[in-house]
């Protein structure tokens, strides 16, 4: 895996849950400026993988690199320094925050994002227009739906100036035209340099955006490959429907 | 040897009795997710109960012991778990700690005001205190020895309930899955139930044991701190598992055994007996310290969550101006005792600012800020006196002030190390535990205290003598040419001025890039992190800050009272204080200020009310003294808590809704017009037109009516915030109820456009 | 309310309604996750629900054990509105009723032991003895390990143990809920068997399954779920192929 090009190694990861095996033996690596997706059925271990990757979890076997480096021991507030963001399917907003303030205060928690109070304000003016959120940039974070609250999150992950981007199931939540709008966004982000790692349930966006899908089953990658290869492996059909030999 | 045996005998009787209580909060906590604080209070209740039965009324003890344990306290803990604690589902965790507080007060307070207070009982070991038999040169008391056959009894009937019945069985099982028991057609509801009766009568038990073997004099408090040393066994077993419950409980009883056998070599030290009684708590703490907690992990953000809206701070500065305004304006009318208690509810109010910060704005907890208010005075009264060498008649100085604050900001530096890892109940419990700890150790050290600094003097030793007279003075300031000292006007009017200027400075602080972060922690410590917080640095910093703040306080409060003792620092005040202002709405300066007010005017006010009313009236004497005013002493705080199940972000914010329409522009002619008119009243009463009562009142009553005058003579005001409520009511039918609960209006609404009849559906709309 | 007694009926399904969902809408807190779902399930018949992750399948078997409130609509269970009065339903009220969930995953108590995991059963009327022949019976594995912890059981054994549930209290009505995730397939197996025996006896059966070609062999009916709402009902093997679609993007 000596690849120049791949960006963050996760390298033989194992989660172990008291006596369950959430996340089994996975290596996966994403390339510099790739969009990498993962999908799985429910359960195979996905949220559990990014929070090993992001810290907030250690994993009981494995490790993981960034640009080279063993960034396993590091906290997660370290990582986020050396350029790991990411947004949580289970939404961690900051309620007393309006949307503005939520960007705006993730610059200013953010080590990567240089310059002074002013400099702040611009880039949450650029991070909202980019993520198109004007119109709700003043509203309380509760108030707004489920689907513009994740995009809050990635606006926040975003401020920290990240060279990888997770994003836990981003389009959860959101109307099919939302979705299509966002998945433009996402290959806009991908074409200014940010490296994106996707975990996401709707195929038709995964399938449409990612360069190369890993997929997740009983905490096992059973395939990898692009969009179209993966449609048609007999094995990804299998974790998604049961196997044919069941009956 | 034959001390050992008899130190163990006595060691492992403490260790049962702690048992038999920490079993109780086990078995509660893990049925229904609530950390009872209030047990010791109940354990303390029966306790006398049965005194009164036993000792008062002379009932036979076997009667007296059914009567508390298998009929009041079921009872109790079934209308508990009922009528509170059910309530309590679904709450946030400051609720959750806070409702049974109250309880704890509440119990207190009751037992203050049914056996009268400051009379400690006395209950009798059974059997009297000199029965006690001998092996070899070992003298074991019967009261021992019925201690340990109870709590084996005991331990043989939890075991019996809890692994041979099936409502032992259900209640376990709701412990593991609540809406699995449900499948299985248990009723998560009875078994919560009978678990609280348990509980109830577990602690009862342990109170007359415990109580009974003191063999003296206990009042409610101590009592009631007895039993909560039990807690400590009660975390080692993770509040989950009663064997690992009785092996803590039975650990911290020999500790403390041993602890006196050893330590029993003279009378030189005070911290030695201090530090007996705190080790429950030094236990406590360390158990809490290295038991392994759940990581951070992503905690799911709850819609039951509180919000806070933070003040402009040009508005804030306004409301700063208000309140000095206010209070010079009481200097010409208030009479003495009134202004002693404003100026003590000022000082709980700068005590309780700490809480905003730390608790309001920061999501940490604290539930003694007291013991740092009373560092910061032991602190100011030892640079006082020793370092300036200052007389009884000088004045504060500024760097005593200082000197208290950065102390405190260190002792909370240090107290937030332990915390860091810990959140919610924990975090409370550590505060909790050294509280105890400063209190035993500190603010009861009675002997002076020698130090041969070479630094220091002239070879003169440095002494530290912290309540060696059983209080401290710390003299008052005299700043900026007055000399608050000599004028209790003055100093009222100074307090004010500082209750504004940190309140200020605190808005101030929310609304900055700290505010921000603080908050950010506070909603999401795992989205925090992940963003590049170093939540440590975090957490250490508002802890700092939060303590500085209840140790400036803490010399303005003792100022205030010229001397203090012991008593205004420990525990037991400091929850008072901690549930006014999380009841007046912790999230807000001003809930700072209803806290401090509440705490230390209100309800002293409405019992000299009632004692006015004794004189005027005093056929009904012993009915406004002993009845009324005892009751609003005693137990009106914790009924003030009532309201926290109502407006969990505090009824400040509920009130203010009502006169925000005021404000705004076309509001301003009727509030200036209520300026003007209370100005006028203003001026009447300072010429003696009317009297202090007949203004305070009438005044007090205008205000409060203000909203509904307004909402008569100006309707209008009122409209904006109906026509949004109606345009959001105004929803397509289909989609009610997608964004938000379905309420009753909903209800109506649907049924008129559907054009049914109102009664149909009127079950329906009720949840 | 009237009672709903689990009748032997004969193996054919009978023409009446057991299990009705009629535009039923649910929602957790603010997030509304089934938007007017409509389903008719015959008594006696073996009903398949499939469909592809988060498309409310599960929360259609949680409104009907009465777990969580209606927002809207109806369900009827032989007629009878279970959610009554205020769109709440009691689930403790249901099980005793013979309403039988077995929830995905968790459907014991890991911290008890086998024996009283099944003790805990008794609460909707049998006995202990009746219980346990039952399921150690049909389950030697579990008669074998009753003094053990729940928790302890390898994943198999612990469905079984939750299937005992489904066997031993004679339910009117069984609610099963990805009986097969994580789950090896010869254990799938006996524990479709042990669903195959309730159908013949006619205990209507609505099976939740990702999995979908898992449950083809025992439903005689299924329909599929996209977004919170009934997509299809149809044939099990005719569906199949608009599974595919449903889970991989609709691009096959």
């Amino acid at each position: 895996m000596a690849a120049v090009d791949v960006l963050l190694d996760v390298q033989g990861v194992t989660v172990n849950f008291g006596g369950n095996r959430a996340v089994d033996d996975v290596s996966l690596p994403v390339a510099q400026g790739s969009l990498t997706g993962l999908i799985g059925p429910n359960g195979a271990g996905k949220t559990t993988l990014f929070n090993v990757v992001s810290g907030l979890l250690s994993p009981s076997a494995g490790s993981i690199h960034l640009e080279g480096r063993n960034i396993s021991k590091l906290s997660p507030n370290k990582r986020a320094h050396l350029g790991i963001s990411r947004t949580f399917q289970r939404l961690e907003l900051f309620t007393s925050l309006t949307v503005r303030e939520n960007i705006q205060v993730a610059g200013e928690i953010s080590r990567r994002m240089r310059g002074g109070y002013s400099h702040i304000q611009k880039e949450t003016d650029r991070v909202i227009e980019l993520i198109d959120l004007g119109d709700v940039a003043d509203s309380e974070v509760t108030e707004i739906p489920t689907g513009l609250a994740r995009v809050v999150e990635m606006g926040r992950a975003l401020m920290n100036n990240p060279k990888v981007l997770l994003l836990d199931e981003p389009a959860s939540g959101q109307t099919e035209e939302e979705t299509r709008e966002f998945g433009k966004l996402l290959l806009r982000l991908k074409e200014e340099g940010t490296t994106i790692f996707l975990v996401e349930h709707d195929m038709a966006l995964v399938m449409s955006v990612c360069d190369k899908i890993h997929v997740l089953d009983f905490g096992k990658i059973i395939a990898r490959g692009e969009a179209e290869e993966i449609q048609t492996m007999p094995e990804v059909l299998d974790a998604y429907l049961g196997s044919h030999e069941m009956i | 040897m034959a001390d050992f045996l008899s130190f163990t005998v006595i060691g492992v009787a403490v260790g049962a009795i702690y048992a038999i209580a920490a079993s109780g909060l086990v078995v509660t906590y893990a049925t229904s997710g609530i950390f009872n604080f209030a047990h010791g209070a109940v354990g303390m209740f029966a306790a006398f109960l049965y005194w009164q039965f036993r000792w008062d009324w002379n009932f036979p003890a076997p009667l007296a012991i059914f009567l508390v344990i298998f009929v009041f306290c079921p009872i109790f803990g079934a209308l508990l778990e009922r009528f509170v604690m059910r309530g309590l589902q679904n709450t946030m965790e400051i609720t959750k700690l806070v409702v049974p507080i109250a309880l704890l007060l509440l119990l207190t307070g009751s037992a203050s005001w049914i056996w009268g207070d400051p009379i400690p009982e006395t209950l009798r070991r059974f059997f009297g205190p000199d029965k006690k038999i001998t092996i070899g040169d070992t003298f074991i008391s019967w009261h021992h020895i019925i201690v340990l056959i109870v709590a084996v009894l005991m331990a043989a009937g939890l075991y019996v309930v809890l692994y041979k019945m099936r409502i032992g069985v259900n209640m376990r099982a709701v412990v593991d899955n609540p809406e699995l028991t449900q499948l299985n057609g248990g009723r998560p509801v009875l078994a919560a139930s009978f678990s609280w009766m348990i509980g109830t009568a577990l602690a009862g038990l342990a109170g007359v044991l415990i109580g009974s073997l003191q063999n003296a004099a206990i009042n409610n408090l101590a009592l009631t701190l007895l039993i909560v040393d039990a807690y400590a066994a009660a975390i080692f077993g993770k509040l989950r598992s009663l064997t690992l419950t009785f092996v803590g409980a039975i650990v911290v009883g020999l500790s403390i055994s041993y602890w006196n056998w050893l330590s029993d070599t003279g009378q030189k030290w005070t911290w030695l007996s201090g530090f007996r009684i705190s080790i429950p708590v030094v236990l406590l703490v360390i158990v809490l310290i290295l038991l392994p907690h759940e990581r951070l992990r992503g905690a799911v953000v709850s819609r039951f969550k509180e919000r806070f809206s933070v003040p402009t701070i040009p508005k804030a500065a306004l409301w700063a101006g208000v309140l000095v305004l206010f209070f010079a304006a009481a200097v010409p009318i208030a009479q003495r005792k009134p202004e002693a208690l404003l100026s003590t509810g000022l000082a709980f109010g700068i005590i309780a600012l700490s809480l905003v910060l730390l608790t309001g704005y920061g999501g940490e907890l604290n539930l003694a800020p007291l013991t740092f208010a009373g560092i910061g005075a032991v602190v100011a009264y030892q640079f006082e006196v020793n370092i300036t060498k200052g007389h009884i008649n000088e004045s504060l100085s500024i760097w005593g002030l200082l000197l208290a604050a950065a102390v405190c900001a260190l002792v909370g530096a240090i107290i937030a190390l332990p915390a860091l890892r810990l959140r919610g109940l924990y975090q409370g419990l550590v505060t909790f535990g050294f509280a105890i700890f400063v209190t035993n150790m500190v603010f009861k050290q009675r002997r002076t205290l020698h130090f041969n600094l070479p630094w220091y003097g002239d070879g003169e030793d440095f002494e530290i003598n912290i309540f060696t007279g059983g209080g401290l003075f710390v003299p008052r300031p005299n700043w900026f040419g007055i000399d608050f000292r000599i004028s209790n006007s003055n100093y009222m009017v100074f307090l004010a001025v500082v209750f504004a200027l940190i309140g200020l400075g605190l808005v101030a602080l929310r609304r900055s890039t700290y505010g921000r972060r603080l908050a950010a922690m506070k909603d999401s410590p795992a989205a925090s992190a992940t963003l590049g917080m170093s939540l440590v640095k975090m957490k250490l910093s508002v802890f700092a800050l939060s303590s500085a703040i209840a140790g400036v306080g803490g010399v303005l409060y003792a100022a205030q009272q010229g001397a203090s003792d012991e008593n205004s620092w420990v525990i037991t005040a400091s929850l008072p204080l901690v549930l006014l202002t999380v009841v007046a709405g912790v999230g807000y300066v001003s809930g700072a200020f209803a806290g401090g007010i509440l705490t230390g005017v209100f309800f002293v006010m409405l019992g000299d009310v009632f004692l006015k009313l004794s004189v005027d009236y005093s056929a009904f004497e012993w009915l406004f003294t002993d009845v009324v005013k005892d009751f609003f002493i005693f137990v009106g705080p914790a009924f003030a808590a009532i309201s926290l199940a109502t407006s969990p972000a505090g009824f400040l914010n509920d009130m203010f809704d009502n006169y925000r329409p005021l404000t705004s522009r076309r509001g301003l002619p009727l509030l200036s017009a209520w300026v003007v008119f209370q100005g006028l009243f203003y001026l009447w009463r300072i010429t003696d037109g009317i009297g202090t009562w007949t203004f305070m009142l009438v005044s007090l009553g205008v205000a409060l009516l203000l909203p509904a005058i307004a909402q008569v003579i100006r309707p209008d005001l009122y409209i904006d915030a109906k026509t949004l409520k109606q345009r959001r009511e105004e929803l397509p039918l289909e989609l009610v109820g997608v964004d938000r609960p379905i309420t009753a209006q909903d209800v109506k609404q649907a049924d008129a456009a559907l054009q049914l009849p109102v009664g149909v559906s009127d079950n329906d709309g009720r949840s | 309310m009237t009672a709903v007694n689990a009748t032997t009926q004969p193996q054919a399904p009978s023409a009446q309604p057991m299990l009705e969902f009629d535009n039923v809408r649910a929602a957790y807190g603010s997030i509304e996750v089934i938007h007017g779902a409509s389903l008719t399930i015959q008594e006696g018949s073996v009903f398949a629900l499939l469909g592809p992750n988060g498309a409310g399948k599960s929360t259609m078997l949680k409104v009907c054990a009465g777990l969580l409130p209606l927002t809207g609509g109806e369900v009827r269970i032989a007629g009878v509105p279970v959610h009554r009065p205020s769109q709440v339903a009691v689930a403790d009220d249901l099980a005793r009723r013979g309403v039988c969930l077995i929830p995905e995953g968790k459907g014991i108590f890991p911290n008890l032991s086998v024996k009283d995991n099944l003790k805990m059963m008794t609460n909707a009327g049998k006995t202990v003895s009746q219980i346990e022949d039952v399921a150690y019976s049909q389950f030697p594995r579990l008669g074998e390990r009753r003094r053990q912890m729940a928790g302890t059981l390898s994943g198999g054994e612990q469905q079984m143990l939750a299937m005992s549930r489904a066997l031993a209290t004679d339910p009117a009505l069984l609610l099963l809920d990805e009986l097969s995730m994580g789950l090896a397939p010869i254990i799938v197996q006996d524990l479709y068997q042990a669903v195959g025996q309730l159908a013949k006896l006619g205990v209507t059966i609505l099976v939740v399954e990702q999995f979908a070609r898992t449950v083809l062999g025992v439903a005689n009916r299924a329909a599929i779920m996209v977004s919170g709402q009934v997509s299809k009902v149809g044939d099990p093997a005719e569906l199949e192929h608009e599974l595919e679609a449903a889970y991989l993007g609709g691009e096959l």
